[in-house]
């Protein structure tokens, strides 16, 4: 689903198993609503969240992600991101944002991938953050941090 | 390729033209082509790769494409 490929509609990929790679890099999804419900793949590869070698863009075209409340990632279970540049946490996590409701499962999920791609801090930033919305859901603040 | 809307039933190995719901080879939609109406995985096992660079699935206000389940040896 990349190199420009466009959505119109619903893509209900829930519990589907991909064996490898979710490619959708270039993929155009603005009047789409992808549902990724428990779908696994080995790697995502997308493009435009990701820093290049030297914190520069990547060179490839963005993906185009769905519109806020149109992408759904509860369960979405991927081992790694595309290897292509560092990942972006602050990028990553207005891509979180886009779903609807806020699971916490791909925060956990990214963080882990960030974890074990080296950056611990961009791994707890986004543990910190899903606390934070745990708590605004629940009626309380976010935590207070120095 | 342009493929017209085509409904397959609920539970059936695959949709979308591909025989007997399990190819063995790869399988490519590329270049690119254009689907108007529903495209129907649900369910489907595919042993290579689906491949659908540049392509484009629309259906406004509903499904564009349902792959409940479905099984993607390779990539998508």
């Amino acid at each position: 689903m990349s190199d420009e490929f466009t959505a119109v509609g619903e893509l209900n990929l829930t519990g589907a198993h991909l064996g490898a790679d979710f490619f959708c890099r270039n993929g155009k999804f603005a009047e789409a609503l992808l549902n990724l419900t428990d779908a696994s793949a080995t790697t995502l590869v997308d493009s435009g969240l990701n820093d290049g070698a030297a914190g520069s863009p990547e060179n490839s075209p963005p993906t185009v992600w769905p519109e806020p409340g149109r992408l759904i990632l509860d369960g979405f279970a991927h081992g790694r991101i595309s290897s292509r540049g560092q990942i972006n946490v602050s990028r990553r996590l207005d891509w979180l944002a886009l779903q609807p409701r806020t699971p916490f499962r791909p925060y956990l999920q990214l963080a882990t991938i960030v974890r074990e791609s080296g950056d611990s801090k961009g791994a707890l930033r986004l543990l910190e953050r899903m606390e934070d919305v745990r708590r605004i859901e629940e009626g309380h603040g976010p935590v207070a941090r120095t | 390729m342009k493929a017209e809307p085509r409904l397959a039933p609920t539970g059936s190995k695959c949709g979308l033209s591909i025989p007997e719901g399990r190819p063995k080879s790869r399988r490519r939609t590329n270049p690119s082509f254009t689907s108007n109406g529903r495209v129907y995985l649900t369910c489907a096992q595919i042993d290579g790769q689906l491949d659908c660079r540049g392509g484009q699935l629309r259906n406004l206000g509903g499904e564009a494409l349902s792959a409940y389940r479905a099984v993607v040896r390779n990539t998508v």
